[in-house]
């Protein structure tokens, strides 16, 4: 079984990527492939605490059954910062940022964690455009 | 929204060179496409791509997810493109539930639909020959 | 995505920064309005922005590859001259093919 690392680079609602993403992780955890989930740009709002959404299936839900069954989830700390998710702090010595607004399990780390996701993993994919 | 379909502006490519398989470096290798926006705003730039490819990689498959499945709808202008492509040997995969979900009447002949290509498509993206564009 | 409008470009343009840093083999493919990131005579600045020809620039000088879509080059006006050194034109064909011989590809 392999790694699959998967960049969401857009938000929860506005588009079905942030669904897409988790769609494609339980599936691939399912077949028990590792998943790595990488939030970046407006992607770091899916990990939100407290979404409700009144219509849509609710994402962050969707992302903290994933986080439970083993996916590594993480959002950049520059955009989850721009987006007033994370209010300075340093990070702990695993690198990861303090913030509250995240579901948990949902870690905020610098974007330079891609590089390794993607040398350690068999495939990439990104969800965007 | 204005927005071409197929625009890419950044590629990742893994450690070390591309494989040479056989002494062509694209034999060998399963192209994976996947459409989830509407092919309306311009769907040429993807079907061109498949279609220079399918002849020259082992094999073209086209996922149609979300807004992709309205170029599955038999009537489209994209139509002719579509079974086009069919006819070449790239298998297109529609997602049936969303195709249903629109309320879009008949399919394009040729088109696969299935109700949790998901499944499939997680197996093809970890396949090692693959190669993945999701647009 | 064409530059300043909207973040993908700068940030989509930060993502091979990171892998090539990571020195993983690197290829950034402009197309459509993305090649308007590559103009060396940017003055991003002016308007509060960081700049996307300096990001282009170090993925360069770091070992990456910037290859830019000749004919969205055209439709767009852009001259090769226009452009950061060391970007390279290509054919529909060949950016196909930088296409297909990657392992990974991250579309912004």
């Amino acid at each position: 079984m392999g790694t699959l690392t998967i960049l969401v680079l857009k938000g929860p609602y506005s588009s079905r990527h942030s669904e897409f993403a988790c769609e494609i992780a339980e599936e691939a955890l399912n077949k028990g492939h590792g998943v790595n989930m990488m939030f970046y740009m407006d992607g770091v709002h899916m990990p939100k605490k407290g979404q409700d959404p009144a219509l849509f299936p609710n994402v962050s839900e969707a992302l903290a059954r994933l986080i439970e069954r083993g996916a590594d989830a993480r959002c950049c700390v520059r955009a989850a910062k721009d987006r007033g998710y994370v209010k300075g702090g340093m990070p702990d010595e695993s690198g990861v940022f303090p913030t509250d607004e995240y579901i948990d399990g949902a870690r905020v780390t610098t974007i330079e964690e891609l590089g390794p996701f993607v040398k350690e993993s068999d495939k990439v994919i990104a969800l965007n455009v | 929204m204005g927005n071409k379909i197929f625009k890419y502006n950044a590629v990742i490519k893994s450690n070390g060179l591309a494989r040479q398989l056989g002494g062509n470096k694209l034999s060998g290798v399963n192209l994976i496409a996947v459409l989830t926006r509407s092919p309306f705003s311009n769907l040429r730039p993807f079907t061109s791509l498949a279609s220079k490819l399918a002849g020259q990689v082992s094999s073209v498959k086209i996922y149609l997810f979300y807004d992709g499945v309205l170029a599955a709808k038999k009537g489209a202008s994209v139509e002719a493109e579509v079974r086009e492509l069919t006819q070449k040997g790239v298998t297109v995969i529609v997602d049936g539930r969303e195709f249903r979900a629109r309320g879009l009447g008949p399919m394009v002949e040729g088109v696969k639909a299935l109700d949790h290509p998901v499944s499939e498509l997680v197996d093809d993206i970890m396949e090692e020959n693959s190669r993945v564009i999701l647009v | 995505m064409a530059p300043y409008g909207r973040e993908d470009s700068f940030n989509g343009l930060y993502l091979p920064v990171v892998t090539v840093v990571e020195q993983i083999e690197t290829a950034v493919l402009l197309i459509e309005d993305g090649v308007f990131s590559a103009l060396k005579e940017q003055r991003s600045k002016d308007i509060g922005y960081p700049s996307t020809s300096e990001l282009v620039s170090s993925i360069l000088t770091l070992g990456g590859r910037v290859y830019a879509d000749a004919k969205s080059c055209k439709v767009r006006g852009v001259e090769k001259g226009e452009l950061i050194e060391g970007v390279e034109l290509v054919s529909e064909e060949r950016a196909a093919q930088i296409l297909i011989e990657a392992k990974g590809t991250i579309v912004v």
